[in-house]
């Protein structure tokens, strides 16, 4: 009973314990709902336990605030001289963090209980949603990057599984091989860097990996340095696949197969900025050639994924590469030496992107279309859509007083600052970024204004927003109002608010102009811009030709997938290899396979023999003996009576035997 | 029919005596005559002892006899007493059913 109560005010009485709660409730939940059926219970066991795991998060969050950091681990395995421990930290990134996503995990499955009414396997979607919430705080919470590990490749399993949820639908299920081939050269990566980091620094433990390059510097030695060089790369592969940054980010569209509310969720709001969050934890690690790297690598992203989503036409894709861009956004702020921007945006992009998404979800929910051509005047039909939209749009767009206008400002600041300390080429890393805000402004305008401006398309009545709908929409819209004092800037100019706001204008005015009153026309459809921005940068047929097309040519040699050949060298080449196979066949049958029977009827007469020889003789010695030991056992066995008269005239015969021989020997 | 003379005569009859003893002792279904069958080889063997007495003309053989017989008396009785004894464990005088030896 002691121990219950020292349990239980273990558990509930201390922030550790909180966490620990928070981080195991979701796995008890997702094998409680992977085996019952009634969509009540399920709704009230997965809305609990977000609720539980919310609270107790901002109770970590306030424990955290008030006492500072503390970490839990224990000793969990030793392999030769490497001990690893297991274990959880929390740090303020980390509560926040966890606030965050708990919060956003709560809001998806409140909108999911009225979004996937119906569906056919419910009950596994809100146990799949439960295993993706445990992966992620665990990999918030890890203390060993061998457990982020772990936890890394588990929330890439849950995204996995929930893209091809709708396993009837052939498009879900390649979007979902996709996402996890790619991801898995991303992870190739991160076991590169954590074996680079084990067999140089020895430890994957991140207090310790922090405390030994506060003390000693990271370089140990030239080589070590080299190592950890490589290793930084390494890393930055993994964020780039999980991230979806530039030339590994073709899987975030195609995953807006699975449910909407799993795009708000995981590639959205959560899954996706792991890599950014794995790269701020390990920001200390990273050297400057490799930042200058993340940096070019990001402000391209940024600026590519504002381009593309302006000719898109279904509104989920438009809102995956909008998220695309913005990961840009964050990882150009990891790579410009300013991680804290990166997690400010990170927290406020979260909110902002995961209304957009369940908007996005209510608009599909409600009139079951996803392009936007079909859309329009939606503001009447869905009010509260529209309001939530309008908001979190103005985030994303960076408008003044909107939680985006901050975050976005601290990582131009940054930027810029940046660019000129390093001059010459690195300049055209704030180039990309401020013509990534023109071109953000640019589609949302556009498809904000065809999705719930202009005339009524919609004659049928429609499905309103129902409370579950609602709420969640409300209460992150809220979030993505005001948040300014999450963040100081360091290097703040002063001159910059205006220059984004102008920034805007422009991307605002040129959208109104061309889309919205086509009163400019800058190009036709057949330009080389539209065609690049409407078919992603053609980036997935340029995988196709580098990567699947040669592989699949060298599966099925002789049959060409798209080569064009002249047609007399393909006949040619077809009578020689049809002539050619003919004589292979006759060198096969008569050849081959005569040898092959031959010494197959040799070994058939073998075994005959030895068959014979196992049998008569080996096996005739093996009875002879078991014949000849149950002679002498029934011999023996005539004796054993236990009758005491036989016994008696038996020893007194040998007594008369023994003494007959005696007397002849006398 | 036989010239023999009277020792011979007497160590035959102790030879006879022992065998029919014997032969009660390995056939008799019934421990009380087992017994009977055992008192028979031991008279069997005072028979002889006062045979041979006789043969070298003492007196020790005769007093060995006689006290052969108060042994095999009292030898006898402690013999009824187990055959009591184990008829009450067992409830059978027949040797042949309690084979206890053999488990």
């Amino acid at each position: 009973m002691d121990q219950i109560t020292n349990i239980s005010s273990f558990l509930f009485g201390s922030a550790k314990g909180l966490a620990l709660l928070s981080l195991c409730l979701p796995l008890l939940g997702f094998l409680f709902l992977m085996f019952t059926k009634k969509s009540n219970l399920v709704n009230i066991i997965s809305i609990g336990i977000g609720s539980i795991s919310f609270i107790s998060s901002l109770f970590i969050l306030i424990q955290n605030i008030q006492t500072g950091n503390f970490s839990l681990h224990s000793h969990w395995l030793t392999v030769g001289s490497i001990n690893l421990e297991v274990g959880i930290v929390v740090d303020r990134i980390a509560s926040l963090m966890l606030s965050m996503v708990s919060f956003i995990a709560l809001m998806v499955m409140v909108f999911s209980t009225s979004y996937m009414k119906g569906e056919n396997r419910y009950s596994i979607f809100f146990a799949y949603l439960n295993l993706f919430s445990f992966a992620m705080y665990g990999l918030i919470l890890s203390r060993n990057l061998l457990t982020t590990y772990i936890f890394w490749e588990m929330v890439g399993f849950c995204s996995y599984l929930l893209i091809g949820f709708y396993t009837q639908k052939q498009s879900a299920i390649l979007a979902n091989k996709k996402a996890f081939i790619i991801n898995r050269i991303g992870d190739l990566g991160f076991l590169t860097g954590l074996m680079i980091l084990l067999s140089t620094l020895g430890t994957l433990d991140l207090v310790e990996l922090f405390s030994r390059v506060q003390e000693h510097g990271i370089y140990v030695s030239a080589s070590d340095k080299f190592a950890l060089h490589i290793a930084g790369y390494a890393f930055f592969i993994a964020v780039i696949a999980k991230s979806a940054q530039f030339p590994l980010h073709v899987w975030l569209p195609d995953a807006m197969e699975g449910p909407t509310p799993v795009s708000a969720l995981i590639h959205a709001a959560t899954m996706v900025i792991s890599g950014i969050y794995l790269m701020i934890r390990i920001y200390f690690l990273l050297d400057p050639s490799v930042l200058n790297f993340i940096a070019i690598i990001g402000s391209f992203t940024a600026f590519m994924g504002a381009f593309i989503a302006g000719r898109q036409n279904d509104i989920k894709k438009i809102l995956a590469y909008s998220t695309i861009s913005q990961l840009g956004y964050m990882v150009m702020a990891v790579g410009v030496t300013a991680p804290m921007a990166a997690f400010y945006h990170l927290y406020t992009h979260a909110f902002f992107k995961a209304t957009l998404f369940l908007s996005a979800g209510s608009i599909i929910h409600a009139i079951h279309t996803q392009d936007i051509r079909e859309m329009g005047g939606l503001r009447k039909i869905l009010p509260i859509t529209f309001i939530a939209y309008i908001v979190s749009a103005a985030a994303l767009v960076g408008i003044p007083f909107f939680s985006g206008f901050f975050s976005k400002e601290a990582i131009l600041n940054e930027t810029w600052h940046w660019a000129q300390l390093h001059g010459n080429i690195y300049l055209i890393v704030p180039i990309f970024a401020f013509s990534g805000v023109i071109m953000t402004a640019f589609y949302v305008f556009r498809h904000v204004s065809m999705v719930f401006f202009g005339e009524n398309k919609f004659n049928f009545s429609v499905k309103k927003e129902n409370i579950s709908i609602a709420l969640p929409l409300i209460l992150l819209s809220i979030g993505s109002i005001f948040m300014y004092p999450l963040y100081e800037e360091v290097h703040e100019l002063a001159y910059m608010p205006y220059i984004s706001v102008l920034l805007i204008f422009i991307g605002i005015t040129s959208a109104y102009l061309i889309c919205y009153r086509k009163l400019i026309k800058p190009y036709s459809e057949q330009n080389i811009i539209y065609k690049l921005s409407s078919n992603a940068l053609y980036l997935d047929k340029i995988y196709d030709y580098l990567f699947t097309k040669p592989i699949h040519y060298m599966l099925n040699k002789l049959q060409p997938v798209d080569f064009k050949f002249d047609k007399d060298i393909i006949h040619g080449v077809g009578n020689v290899v049809i002539h050619f196979s003919q004589y292979i066949n006759k060198f096969d049958t008569y050849i081959v396979d005569g040898l092959v029977n031959a010494i197959a009827k040799i070994g058939v007469q073998i075994s005959l023999l030895s068959g014979w020889i196992d049998k008569k003789i080996i096996d005739g010695m093996v009875n002879a003996i078991a014949k000849l030991t149950r002679r002498i056992g029934d011999l023996i066995r005539a004796f054993q009576t236990g009758k005491v008269q036989s016994y008696f005239a038996l020893s007194a015969l040998l007594l008369i035997f023994f003494i007959w021989i005696f007397m002849r020997g006398l | 029919m036989f010239e023999v003379n009277s020792i011979q005569m007497m160590q035959l009859f102790s030879a006879a005596l022992f065998c029919i003893g014997f032969f009660a002792v390995i056939t008799k279904k019934n421990m009380v005559l087992i017994l009977v069958g055992i008192e028979l080889m031991i008279n069997a063997s005072i028979v002889n002892l006062a045979v041979f007495d006789h043969l070298f003309n003492k007196i020790d053989g005769q007093m060995m006899a006689l006290f052969a017989m108060v042994l095999s008396a009292a030898s006898i009785a402690v013999a009824l007493a187990i055959v009591i004894k184990a008829y009450q464990y067992f409830k059978t005088v027949n040797p042949d059913e309690i084979n206890n030896l053999k488990n």
